[in-house]
């Protein structure tokens, strides 16, 4: 049960985030934090001898010794059997604008209930979220929000979805799953933005329950995922797959690092294997970069690379290619592919036009793919 | 001696006072000093100026008593006597050869196994004791862990500020405690500190002797991640070189003064946690300032009882921690991998006079 002091925290937290960042402050000297009422059994993860575990959420199989944890810092085994530690348990919540995940094709105008846990499967150079994603739960402030609590306070604040987001959701497995149930039941919309960088049999049973994913395609660059996400690209590719082959609606999110993965040729290549194996009608976003957490050393990307990537993008064949992180700029904007005209126009995350009605472009009634509404 | 003192050094002791940690004399008087370091003598990972070190093992077929039980007394003269022979000094003389009255020490200990195979609370109070001998007030004096919750279970009797007698003892998790907000970068991963690390001008580190599952070994350089708030990102790859980067990052090298390691009992296969097909009782202690010569004999002690119990070794079980030959390179120059470069000494407690 949510406590009455947690609740009334709650509101606050999310009027708070109107005018600021929408993750609660980071505490330098927080501690002492119970995680036992967020201890849960793990799904996907088998027993082995001596009292070790293997989980089998993520492509890193970490084999885990009793009283440690796996890779992303919330998953314990505890005398051999594996435990989320995290479950009801965010750390931050938010009513975010839909457009600030992003997604431009899902609900466009709307506020999503957005939560997170601490913990990553990944460590990115680059991560915007680095205080909770490679904290440790019991070193950050949460609070307790049940599944039910989450999609009750949703509905409170005049969400029209629930979103597993910032840090990453494929960590707090468990309580993702069991959001997204509550959510559906309660006739909300729900989603999650990830790495997608998971096994295969935990993302097709969580697909079941989602109405969208936004993957974060880092870099079409194996090296890359290796050393500056210390991760591997190939599962994500695989993950990719799997949300369109469940008709879940995909957006990508392609980040542009200069130097990085800013390649043209690379850039090319990534539009071409999208659209010969998720369609060209997947909406692509190549997002503006800022110096942060360990890339501090790199400018923020030009926006006329991001430009570039988009006519590449264009040219492969994809119909529905964005610049993000720039406001103002007309890149965000969605265009008809029938009639060339701005359908839905945007200034950062405010949607100033939406000429779409069920689904159809207002003036040449052209299907645009989506979920909206 | 300097009579001034930094901003940073004034902003460290009003933190030690916000611990509860009572200062002594002047404000405005000292800056802890790392006491000057003889010839021969192998310097502590901050200072050290030639690749030489020197390691001692203090064994004693007497520490364990019949039912387990370690004995108090004997276990107070393998510390003194280890740390005599590795700074070549008789009693408090050898421990003011390492640290300095001013100086705030915070003692990491290894207690994530729990009571039976954890850093001993018998070790932890001759190092204090050695300590105070050396003029240090023991509420200048931490004992620390990741949790309370976990120095609790391993026999480590908990004292804050308000308790006023003894050494503080209490994990990083305490309220107020925690880790710093900005994290420190040294290769591949980023990690916040402890605070009790950042708070301290020294550190001895107190490993236990352990076979670990994923890194080959647990000891010195390890048990330093128990001091940061990501431990789960060091342990890919057999912890290489994860483990030598975070170990080379200046608040682990420059404060690092003294490393006691508890090979009281030992765990050879099954490590870390507690597993007790794979304990057994060692009996020894052993001293040193090279985080990499310790843990390299410490990888020797555990491969030989592997052997000598019929279990493959490190190696052929494709975990040999090649972490510790990074830690020795040159970008780490954490200490000695070649056994030319260490004076190692063995001592038998019992026919030692004392």
């Amino acid at each position: 049960m949510i406590t009455r002091r947690e609740f009334l925290k709650l509101p606050v937290y999310c009027a708070a985030g109107a005018a600021m960042s929408s993750l609660l402050p980071a505490q330098a000297v927080w501690a002492g934090t119970s995680l036992a009422p967020y201890t849960r059994e793990a799904r996907y993860y088998k027993k082995l001898p001596m009292k070790k575990v293997q989980c089998l959420l993520c492509p890193r199989e970490c084999k885990v010794g009793n009283r440690e944890r796996g890779y992303c810092g919330v998953r314990e085994n505890q005398n051999g059997t594996y435990y989320t530690l995290v479950y009801g348990n965010p750390c931050s919540v938010h009513a975010d604008p839909i457009e600030k995940k992003p997604f431009f094709h899902f609900l466009p105008g709307t506020k999503a209930l957005s939560f997170s846990t601490a913990g990553c499967n990944l460590n990115c150079r680059f991560c915007q979220n680095w205080e909770i994603s490679q904290a440790r739960p019991e070193n950050v402030k949460s609070i307790s929000m049940p599944p039910k609590e989450a999609v009750a306070e949703a509905k409170r604040s005049g969400c029209m979805s629930i979103i597993g987001t910032y840090a990453e959701p494929i960590v707090y497995y468990e309580y993702m799953l069991d959001v997204a149930k509550e959510g559906k039941k309660a006739g909300l919309k729900t989603a999650m933005v990830s790495s997608g960088f998971i096994r295969p049999e935990p993302l097709i049973e969580l697909c079941r329950y989602l109405d969208a994913v936004k993957i974060d395609l880092k870099a079409f660059d194996e090296e890359f995922y290796r050393r500056i996400c210390v991760g591997e690209l190939a599962p994500v590719l695989e993950s990719l797959k799997i949300v369109a082959k469940a008709g879940v609606h995909l957006e990508i999110v392609n980040l542009v690092i200069p130097t990085l993965n800013d390649s043209a040729v690379k850039i090319k290549e990534m539009c071409e294997w999208i659209k010969k194996n998720l369609g060209n009608e997947v909406p692509v976003h190549f997002t503006r970069f800022h110096p942060i957490y360990k890339l501090n050393n790199l400018p923020g990307t030009p926006v006329k690379t991001l430009k570039n990537a988009q006519s590449a993008a264009m040219k492969a064949g994809l119909i529905f290619a964005y610049v993000g992180n720039v406001p103002g700029d007309p890149g965000e904007n969605t265009i008809c592919p029938g009639c060339k005209k701005v359908i839905i126009e945007r200034m950062s995350y405010v949607v100033t036009k939406i000429a779409i009605k069920n689904g159809r472009c207002s003036y040449c009634n052209r299907a645009i793919p989506g979920v909206w509404s | 001696m300097s009579s001034r003192q930094s901003r940073r050094h004034f902003l460290s002791r009003l933190a030690w006072i916000s611990l509860g940690i009572p200062l002594i004399g002047n404000i405005e008087c000292t800056r802890p000093q790392k006491p000057e370091l003889a010839a021969g003598l192998p310097a502590p990972p901050g200072v050290r100026s030639e690749a030489f070190s020197r390691i001692v093992e203090v064994h004693s077929s007497r520490v364990t008593g019949e039912r387990g039980a370690v004995q108090n007394t004997v276990i107070q003269k393998m510390v003194r006597l280890s740390v005599e022979k590795l700074t070549g000094e008789i009693g408090k003389e050898s421990w003011k050869r390492l640290f300095s009255p001013d100086d705030r020490v915070a003692i990491k200990v290894n207690c994530i196994a729990g009571r039976r195979l954890s850093t001993h609370p018998q070790v932890v109070n001759a190092i204090v004791e050695g300590l105070k001998s050396a003029g240090l007030d023991d509420r200048h004096i931490i004992i620390f862990d990741r949790t309370t919750e976990e120095l609790q279970g391993a026999g480590f009797t908990i004292r804050r500020s308000r308790d006023r007698i003894g050494p503080l003892c209490f994990g990083t998790d305490e309220p107020g405690i925690g880790y710093e907000q900005e994290p420190v970068i040294t290769g591949e991963v980023a990690s916040c500190l402890s605070r009790i690390i950042s708070l301290s001008t020294a550190l001895i580190n107190v490993p236990v002797l352990k076979d670990h599952d994923l890194c080959g070994i647990s000891g010195a350089l390890k048990n330093n991640l128990g001091s940061i708030d990501n431990p789960n990102k060091y342990h890919p790859n057999g912890g290489n070189p994860y483990i030598a980067d975070i170990n080379a990052s200046a608040p682990f090298r420059d404060k690092t003064r003294l490393i006691i390691f508890d090979a009281l009992e030992g765990i050879f296969d099954g490590g870390p946690a507690y597993s007790p097909g794979g304990i057994w009782s060692h009996g020894s202690i052993m001293a040193g300032t090279d985080p990499v010569a310790l843990d390299l004999k410490a990888m020797r002690i555990i491969e030989a009882k592997r052997k000598e119990k019929g279990l493959k070794s490190l190696k052929d079980e494709g975990r040999y921690p090649h972490y510790l030959f990074t830690a020795s390179d040159s970008d780490h120059r954490l200490g000695s991998i070649k056994a030319d470069d260490v004076e190692s000494l063995e001592i038998e407690l019992e026919e030692e006079k004392i």
